[in-house]
């Protein structure tokens, strides 16, 4: 404690007479008397408080004799810098000549650099971010080619141009990054302090099952679901007022939209990852089913973007419902945009991942809705509830329920809805709908089925996911209305996307097993036909 | 004309400087002039009028116009093995334009290809994996 004490002490004091400079020799006087103090006050053997003090540099370094670091997981590294070319100058000369007026002519000299930066040891999976400066730069900008350090690798083209073919190694075992004609304007005239975000999972083990992490996940989950443009692979911009331009889904400084860039890290972090789950959200807005709408809705209506006007089945973004505000804030993102959701299954597809298709149902009761709730009777449903507790208009559980009934299959139907197949038409990868003027399950479900047949398919599709009350509501005799109704949309997205498509339902770990109606001792395994 | 062949013909050409949009032996070539270079010695014609293009990676107008007079003139080749004696197509950075050409050397534990490099003319180089990742299409001559 002495040493910080004393040590700000003597900066007060030192920086009251001489200035600045003074200011740090006082501080490094009061510390050293203040570390005195401590030995004695402390005894012999216990650690004086050091403050500052960096337990190593991360700064890219060129000396020889270095050692070559050996990196596991994910590392910010600086590197060394093994090659380099001369500085090479370009000169442009512009204005001036015969008959020109008095302008002078001016000459612009422009430096560029190429050169190799030694990462770590090899077998490296991916190179994330990079930062000059401490700046995090754009990938694209830079002509960079990474080599991973494996055993096999060649020389790098550049460096055999230069130094010629037999005077190059190729640097085996060794992950490093060539800079081709690097720029060097933007750095100020200098090579910049590089840094690399580099990624190395342990190597294979021998033993099953002890792999690393990064080499054993399959398959991975795109959330939220939400964000007109989320999915989309071309940069949007909005512009609120003339002039202004924001940028909605490009968020990162590693260039290319939100989803190239999560695509390209999870390429790059997770090699054996080959599937992933791609969840696009519409809005349910009744625990009741026989009164829930579930429609497409948007953030805002009074901007579009020009590049990708929001569309979802045949909606435009003038007549489309926003999504419930809380403190002007949307509580959910809007649904995605049908072009976005296109150039996602697009993009995955071209880079070998399988998609799978997830239709999501958000809930959006806010709070002080006046709806009156299936599971207790009163007025006012929860907010923002699961969609496995839209059930009849009051729960099986409740008294006077209609469960069992003709009544609860009349419900069932009318959340289903009267879309059919027939209804929707597909030219030049826009799903158009001419059916019923409804916003019901069945259109949702086979608008997106027609879509991601039009985007040129999906490996999989989930016709419905967790909804849990839907498929325990029962009618006359027993039946299970709403899942005979997903057998029957099963089918027709069957037939939609061809045989190769794996169609499923996601269901709950509450409802999987069957279903046990309360205070029965029946165990009835209500999903099997489906 | 056997890939050899192909090769062999190409091989003449290492050390002709880099000249933009120029074709001739020894008096410098950029990549696409190469490749002009190499089929007028086995066809001994030009294969077409080559319109103006820019010396940088990309064409403002984002026309895979290469590509297409590939097409053309070359045979294309299915499947991503390489085949000495075939040019192929990089694209030099993701969302450009397909500019570069080559043609492949060698293949198997260090395969190499000749194409004219910017700054330092024809040379033949190894075809390091982040070069394999950028070839885009490959064709055969007829």
């Amino acid at each position: 404690m002495a040493t910080i004490v004393l040590s700000a002490a003597g900066m007060a004091l030192g920086g009251s007479v001489l200035g600045l400079s003074m200011a740090t020799l006082g501080r490094a006087a009061g510390a050293t008397l203040g570390r005195v103090i401590d030995q004695r006050l402390l005894g012999g053997g216990s650690e004086p408080v050091e403050t500052g003090r960096i337990d190593r540099f991360r700064l890219t370094g060129a000396s020889e004799g270095a050692a070559i670091g050996k990196v596991y997981g994910r590392m910010r590294v600086a590197g060394q810098v093994i090659w380099a070319t001369k500085f090479n100058e370009a000169v442009a000369t512009s204005g001036g000549g015969k008959g020109a007026g008095p302008t002078a002519a001016t000459t612009e000299f422009s430096y560029s650099v190429s050169l190799a930066i030694a990462l770590c040891e090899g077998d490296i999976t991916h190179v994330g971010r990079i930062w000059a400066d401490g700046v995090e730069i754009a990938r694209a900008d830079l002509n960079m080619r990474v080599y991973s350090g494996s055993q096999t690798q060649s020389p790098d083209p550049k460096i055999v141009a230069v130094e010629g073919t037999k005077h190059v190694p190729a640097y085996r075992g060794t992950a490093y990054v060539v800079f081709e004609d690097l720029p060097l304007a933007q750095f100020g005239n200098r090579v910049p302090q590089f840094t690399f975000e580099v990624m190395h999972p342990s190597e294979e083990a021998a033993s099953a099952g002890t792999s690393d992490i990064a080499r054993l996940v399959k398959g991975v989950a795109l959330i939220p679901g939400t964000g007109e443009y989320s999915l989309a692979t071309t940069p949007v911009h909005l512009s609120a007022s003339f002039g202004e331009s924001i940028a909605i889904n490009v968020n990162s400084p590693s260039g290319g939209t939100d989803l190239t860039a999560s695509l390209d890290s999870l390429e790059g972090e997770m090699a054996n990852c080959k599937s992933s789950v791609l969840v696009v959200s519409w809005f349910g807005d009744d625990l009741r089913c026989g009164d829930c709408d579930i429609a497409p809705k948007v953030e805002q209506t009074e901007i579009d973007a020009e590049i990708m006007p929001w569309r979802v089945c045949g909606q435009g973004r003038a007549g489309a419902s926003v999504v419930p505000q809380l403190e002007d804030r949307p509580v959910y993102g809007g649904t995605p945009a049908d072009a976005s959701v296109v150039e996602a299954i697009q993009d995955m597809n071209s880079r070998g991942i399988d998609a799978v298709f997830y239709p999501f149902v958000l809930m959006e009761q806010m709070v002080g809705n006046s709806l009156p709730d299936p599971w207790t009777g009163d007025t006012g449903q929860p907010t923002l509830p699961w969609r496995g507790r839209i059930t009849t208009s009051l729960a099986p559980e409740q008294a006077g329920s209609v469960d069992g009934s003709a009544a609860a299959e009349a419900e069932v139907a009318a959340f289903m809805g009267s879309a059919a197949v027939s209804d929707f038409s597909v030219q030049d990868g826009v799903v158009s709908y001419s059916g019923p003027s409804e916003w019901r399950y069945r259109r949702f479900i086979l608008h997106y089925a027609h879509l991601c047949a039009a985007a040129g398919g999906v490996a999989g599709f989930c016709i419905g996911s967790e909804m849990r009350g839907l498929t325990q509501i029962r009618g006359a005799g027993g039946s299970f209305p709403a899942v005979a109704a997903l057998k029957t949309i099963a089918a027709e997205v069957r037939a939609i996307l061809g045989p190769d498509c794996k169609i499923g339902y996601a269901a709950d770990w509450s409802e999987y097993h069957g279903y046990q109606p309360v205070g029965t001792a029946d165990k009835l395994f209500h999903l099997d036909p489906l | 004309m056997t890939s050899d062949e192909v090769v062999g013909l190409a091989r003449a050409w290492i050390g002709t400087p880099y000249v933009h949009q120029a074709s001739k032996l020894g008096g410098g070539c950029d990549c696409l002039g190469l490749i002009r270079g190499v089929w007028r010695e086995v066809y001994g014609h030009e294969p077409e009028s080559i319109p103006a293009y820019s010396a940088d990676w990309s064409e403002p107008q984002g026309d895979e116009a290469l590509w297409r007079a590939a097409l053309r003139h070359l045979e294309p080749i299915k499947g991503a093995e390489l085949q000495t004696g075939n040019v192929v197509l990089f694209r030099m950075r993701a969302g450009a334009v397909a500019k570069h050409l080559g043609i492949i050397a060698a293949v198997g534990k260090a395969p190499t290809f000749i194409h004219a490099y910017t700054g330092h003319g024809v040379v033949e180089s190894p075809l390091s994996e982040p070069w394999r990742k950028r070839i885009v299409a490959q064709f055969a001559f007829r």
